[in-house]
């Protein structure tokens, strides 16, 4: 008969085993699969905008290069810096990459990439030195250049001559956005341009809230009673109460109302029914911030083909150049007319090669 | 009719309100025709802002008649707007949500009322439980309906807005009225019957006397735990309503914590409304119209931009002021007590 | 050694050790206190909160598809191995929990603890990086300062309140979207301390001025600070006489004012302490954490210091237990959350279950008193008892594999109305399932009687789902053949009962 510490040590033994059994089957540590890790920002995942372009990025990502990815949605602040380490000190994998996602987790990576120097991280829509930290990858966008076409086909279309943007907070990463696109509008139309004419035609205000979506929706009834007809908004979540306020406000308008998205197409959501999209659209175009391309790109480089840039290399800009912003065409929903789009490739053209200069922070008052 | 029973105080105060929404609606029509529509952009912004306020504030009022602080306002909206989204979307039809919303207020608010009344737990701790539960609940029920993060998939089927094109071409009229939705005409009519209700009706007196004094009630017979657990069902009903508001009436989708604390808003019109329906009415309309201040100010007066978190403050400063310096709270006498039936001896 | 001592030199050794007597007596009755029965009671009774509002949320996690098993093992991984984190996240928590459950202690509700808490960080985060003091004072200076600019702002709310009548929960909570608004202007590209960047934020504070970390990668020495307060509050809330006469305030104001206690007085007085210990856990984070004050920083901190303080009974030590959970429930989500994807949501729904089951202590003894029945009842006659016992079980397991199998139903692709049918049948027999549970716990009779509804109820879900989609449930019938067993089982066994008392 065992004695009782045998059976013990016994019982020890096989827990000890079936638990290792049980890691290996559910975290497959030995596998080869390369993994990703992304802290999103903190509006969180379903603003169809920004996060979730991320995360189409990565799906793209999965379906392309066989690779898989794991994600943490932080609530706070505070909550970048744990999460970023929890990834970068992970004792279940090793993540040949993490992506922080957004502005404000600037200070959280680099304290985290200080002191992991060998992970590679990169982040979006933040400059971090890569001298100083030549394991982080910065991904800039050029906004006001997609903003600007966006705001060109906007001073087309308008028939009240006055337009409106909303904005989630009165920072200068936002205001970038409205400062493209009244120069672009004011381009193509002289009603727009100008501090006299900015003034007094153009309407900019912010939800102060990257999830209040009611409060977008009433900025927007708002700009639209005032007598603006197209409404751009740049304020992740809160921007989508403007489709809400377009879909209501067009029914009774005598002019036709329309509003822009921004980051992802989202002509689709301007739709009666956004599950199954069919034209008509109230949403004109969108501002394209191809975050999903961003992400795709650094994978790319970096997880598949294995090159990491040195020195300023690690900054990559998308811009309107290398297509990395723009605006939606969706020919199914909307078809824009012709001499439009001919003006607007135009203004684009012009932009590439440096002609124009737009502006990226407010340039009246 | 006996003259010396009327309140002249109250009835004087009647009348001020209605003179001067009567005086102002003259001065309205000498304005310019641009002023008068922004007017009446602003009068209609803060119907919008203010029923979810005033039907949550009409609903904490009840419970705290009743004698129970109902702190979970928050949470219960919550549930209200996510089951007022979900069934809409399901059923295609958006007088079921309404419905769906003011059972599972009611619903949640008879948890927080088994919990205070019943098991005589601490209420702001109820409250506080009702406020979480809530809050993740409804994000989880989120994913799990729509399998979306954020923001649930747009209901098609929203509360259809009443239009009235006659007043469509007046200045003022047509901005201010002319789109309304149902709920905010509800809005106004259940305060009236709330008035009605809480001082004509036998079971307002009960009501009230469970909240100033319980033990009279229950030596007159009645169960002073039923009445303050109705109290509390029906300010669960209330809120879920002006959640479904949110979700429905006004927008077209639950996201993600979408009250934004206006819970927590409307039990301060409650206060401010010193627990009597009219008083929450006009505390929830004076919230709403600074509110549509601030956006007013953004939209008209792009020169105040910088300060424009200034302007957000305005409505919290005044009431401050209007609280400090005008009028005292006096809350029902036996509030957050709970009621121990004395034994008999 | 002099001969000739100095009166005052010896004044102050008689002063101090009769201090130390006091502080000894002090921690005497605090150690009787923790072991006293009312502390114990009250130990058990959170614990089975929280075991109770695990069990919850398990059900929740399975119908909204998350494995509950993961979860825990992975919550609990995180909250035991990450201890740093743990206290890291419960230190502003202690302190925002003591001050709100300070306030109510003198019957105040102090809703916005959240201003005070910005206020106080913006005013050490202006000392830290626009004054260089050498290291030590810096940061003592900065604690000083955040802890006076918590206290005034809370001060100001209870002045409102003791001499112009202003309820505190309206005042306190205005105050604090103010501070909110202000702070974020202040540090907002139009206002005066914006470091330039694209960020609403301050410039960088100087090294001087943060507190360091004491262990791990992110405890710093703000949870000494905040243990310190819990002693600290304890202390002036039962040991000393504003502390009594606050209690006597809060506890009926017209006795007190009867008393000769000026309770105006001690309103404000408590509003301000109370704010003070607010701006102390915004400076200890801000100086602590951070190295620079950026908007909205805190995402509430204040708020879940309401949570705390209730759910620790706004008793100091009880706050710290509460405040200790939290943060773990905090780190261990973190851990939960990338490892099993279960978002961060489910932790506030565990957070309210354990609070609305701590606000209703009698749910729990009435768990314990039966779970005693029953046990007595199986240890002397097993073969009877024991049915009851497994059918109850029975009646909790068909919540969960009901909740389960409506979720994996809900999933597919196509919805027929006859699917959608079973679906709320499932719900209805999830539903019953908690009766079952109940009536079997207590024995009652009619469980019986419940028990066929839920096996016909399972059936009907089967059949439903069978007509609606073409496939057969296999779940559904084994649950309904299981749920006919018990029936038959039980009123065998009730018959037995009865025919045996007859006999007898």
């Amino acid at each position: 008969m065992a004695s009782k510490g045998t059976m013990a040590a016994l019982v020890i033994i096989i827990i000890v085993v079936a638990g290792a059994g049980a890691y290996v089957v559910m975290f497959n540590p030995f596998g080869t699969q390369t993994r990703v890790a992304v802290v999103f920002a903190t509006g969180g995942l379903g603003d169809k905008s920004f996060n979730d372009g991320c995360k189409a990025g990565l799906d793209l990502a999965v379906t392309d290069f066989g690779i898989a990815y794991d994600y943490a949605e932080p609530t706070a602040i505070t909550d970048y810096e744990v999460m970023l380490r929890e990834f970068a000190n992970s004792s279940i994998y090793t993540y040949d990459l993490i992506i922080a996602i957004g502005f404000d987790q600037e200070v959280g990576l680099q304290i985290v990439a200080n002191e992991s120097p060998t992970q590679k991280f990169a982040i979006i829509d933040m400059f971090i030195d890569p001298i100083v930290y030549p394991n982080v990858a910065s991904l800039l966008f050029d906004e006001h250049e997609g903003s600007a076409l966006v705001g060109a086909i906007a001073g087309l279309t308008t028939t009240t001559d006055k337009i409106g943007f909303i904005g989630g907070l009165d920072i200068p990463l936002i205001n970038k956005f409205g400062a493209g696109y009244i120069f672009g509008a004011g381009y193509t139309n002289p009603q727009l341009n100008g501090t006299v004419n900015i003034l007094a035609n153009f309407t900019r205000a912010y939800t102060g809230s990257w999830t209040d979506t009611t409060s977008g929706q009433t900025l927007a009834n708002g700009m639209y009673d005032a007598g603006a007809d197209i409404v751009f908004a740049a304020a992740g979540r809160a921007g989508l109460g403007v489709f809400d306020s377009v879909k209501a406000k067009n029914v009774t308008s005598s002019v036709p109302l329309w509003c822009v998205g921004v980051d992802m197409p989202q002509m689709y959501v301007g739709t009666a029914d956004p599950e199954t999209p069919v034209a008509p659209t109230l949403c004109l175009t969108s501002m394209l911030k191809k975050v999903d391309v961003a992400v795709y790109t650094i994978i790319e480089d970096w997880v598949v083909d294995g090159t990491w840039n040195e020195g300023y290399d690690l900054l990559y800009a998308f811009n309107l150049a290398n297509n990395g912003v723009g605006y939606e065409v969706n020919e199914d929903l909307l078809t824009l007319d012709p001499s439009i789009i001919t003006a607007v490739e135009a203004f684009k053209a012009l932009i590439i090669d440096g002609t124009i200069t737009v502006p990226d922070a407010i340039y009246w008052t | 009719m006996n003259w010396r029973l009327i309140n002249w105080q109250s009835q004087y105060r009647t009348l001020a309100v209605l003179a001067s929404i009567v005086i102002g609606l003259i001065a309205i029509n000498f304005m310019p025709v641009e002023q008068q529509a922004i007017a009446g952009w602003l009068v209609a912004t803060t119907l919008q802002m203010a029923t979810p306020l005033v039907l949550a504030g009409l609903g904490g009022m009840y419970s705290e008649r009743g004698g129970i602080v109902n702190i979970g306002l928050e949470g219960i909206m919550l549930m209200g707007a996510f089951t007022g989204a979900a069934v809409a979307y399901y059923a295609k039809d958006p007088w079921l949500g309404l419905l769906g919303a003011v059972m599972v207020g009611g619903l949640f608010a008879s948890i927080h009322g088994v919990a205070c009344v019943k098991y005589k737990g601490n209420h702001i701790v109820s409250g506080t439980g009702i406020i979480l539960f809530g809050t993740g609940l409804s994000t989880l029920l989120l994913e799990l309906v729509w399998h979306q993060k954020g923001q649930g998939e747009p209901v098609t089927n929203t509360v259809p807005d009443l239009m009235f094109p006659a007043l469509l071409d007046h200045p003022f009229l047509g901005p201010a009225f002319s789109v309304i939705s149902p709920i905010v005409l509800f809005m106004f009519i259940i305060t009236g019957v709330s008035w009605f209700v809480l001082f004509r009706t036998p079971f307002g007196l009960r009501l009230r006397a469970a909240g100033e004094d319980p033990s009279t009630l229950d030596s007159a017979g009645v169960s002073v735990q039923w009445t303050r657990f109705i109290g509390v069902v029906i300010s669960g009903c209330l809120a879920g309503l002006g959640g479904a508001y949110l979700s429905i009436g006004f927008g077209s989708a639950f996201a993600k914590e979408m009250t934004s604390g206006r819970g927590f808003i409307s039990l301060a019109a409650m206060i401010f409304g010193n627990w009597t329906p009219f008083g929450v009415l006009a505390a929830g309309l004076f919230f709403g119209f600074l509110i549509s201040m601030n956006y007013f100010i953004q939209i008209y007066f792009p020169i105040l931009l910088p300060f424009a978190n200034f302007i957000a403050m305005l409505p919290y400063v005044l009431v401050i002021i209007a609280l400090g310096l005008i009028r005292k709270s006096v809350p029902p006498k036996a509030i957050a007590i709970p009621y121990e039936k004395e034994k008999k001896g | 050694m002099s001969v000739t001592q100095n009166p005052d030199v010896e004044d102050t050794s008689d002063n101090s050790s009769e201090l130390i007597a006091r502080i000894e007596e002090y921690y005497k009755g605090v150690i009787a206190k923790l072991t006293g029965e009312e502390f114990t009671n009250q130990f058990y009774w959170s614990i089975g909160s929280v075991l109770l509002a695990l069990v919850v949320s398990a059900v929740i996690m399975v119908m909204a598809g998350y494995n509950p098993g993961v979860a825990f093992v992975w919550l609990s991984y995180g909250a035991i191995t990450k201890l740093d984190q743990v206290l890291w996240y419960a230190s502003p928590l202690i302190l925002t929990g003591l001050s709100v459950a300070l306030a109510f202690r003198c019957g105040l509700f102090n809703i916005g603890a959240e201003g005070q808490l910005f206020m106080g960080s913006m005013a050490s985060a202006l000392l830290a990086y626009l004054f260089a003091f050498p290291i030590v004072v810096h940061p003592i200076l900065c604690l000083a300062v955040g802890v006076l600019a918590g206290a005034g702002y809370g001060f100001l709310a209870g002045l409102l309140k003791a001499y112009r009548g202003a309820h505190e929960v309206v005042t306190t909570m205005m105050l604090s979207y103010i501070a909110i608004l202000f702070t974020s202007w202040l540090v907002s590209q139009n206002g005066p301390f914006w470091d330039g960047s694209m960020v609403p934020r301050t410039p960088q504070f100087y090294d001087t001025a943060l507190l360091p970390v004491i262990f791990g990668n992110y405890l710093h020495l703000g949870f000494i600070i905040a243990l310190m307060a819990v002693f600290g509050v304890d202390y002036l809330i039962n040991k000393t006489v504003l502390g009594y006469e606050m209690r006597a305030v809060g506890h009926n104001i017209d006795a007190a004012e009867n008393a000769g206690i000026d309770s105006k007085k001690k309103v404000a007085i408590a509003l301000g302490i109370s704010g003070g210990l607010s701006g102390l856990a915004g400076s200890t984070e801000i100086i602590g954490t951070f190295d620079r004050f950026t908007a909205n920083w805190s995402a509430g901190l204040g708020w879940d210091g309401i949570t705390v303080a209730v759910l620790g009974n706004n008793n100091p030590f009880g706050v710290l237990a509460a405040a200790l959970f939290f943060g773990a429930l905090k780190a261990g989500s973190n851990t939960m959350q990338v490892i099993a994807h279960v978002p961060a949501e489910m932790i506030k729904v565990i957070q309210g279950l354990v609070v609305l089951f701590v606000a209703a202590p009698r749910i729990i003894s009435w768990l314990v008193d039966h779970s005693q029945t029953a046990k007595d009842a199986v240890e002397k006659e097993p073969a009877k008892a024991l049915p009851w016992v497994l059918a109850a079980l029975f009646g909790l397991s068909s919540v969960f594999i009901a909740l389960g199998t409506a979720r994996n139903i809900m999933v597919l692709p196509t919805l027929t109305p006859m699917v959608l049918v079973s679906i709320l049948i499932l719900v209805l027999v999830a539903l019953t399932g908690i009766l079952v549970f109940v009536t079997e716990f207590t024995h009652d009779p009619r469980g019986s009687f419940l028990l066929l509804i839920i096996a016909v109820g399972w059936l009907e879900a089967g059949i439903a789902f069978y007509v609606g989609s073409g496939t057969i449930e296999v779940t559904s019938l084994i649950m309904s053949a299981i749920s006919f067993l018990f029936w038959f089982a039980l009123n065998f066994l009730a018959k037995g009962t009865i025919e045996e008392g007859e006999g007898s």
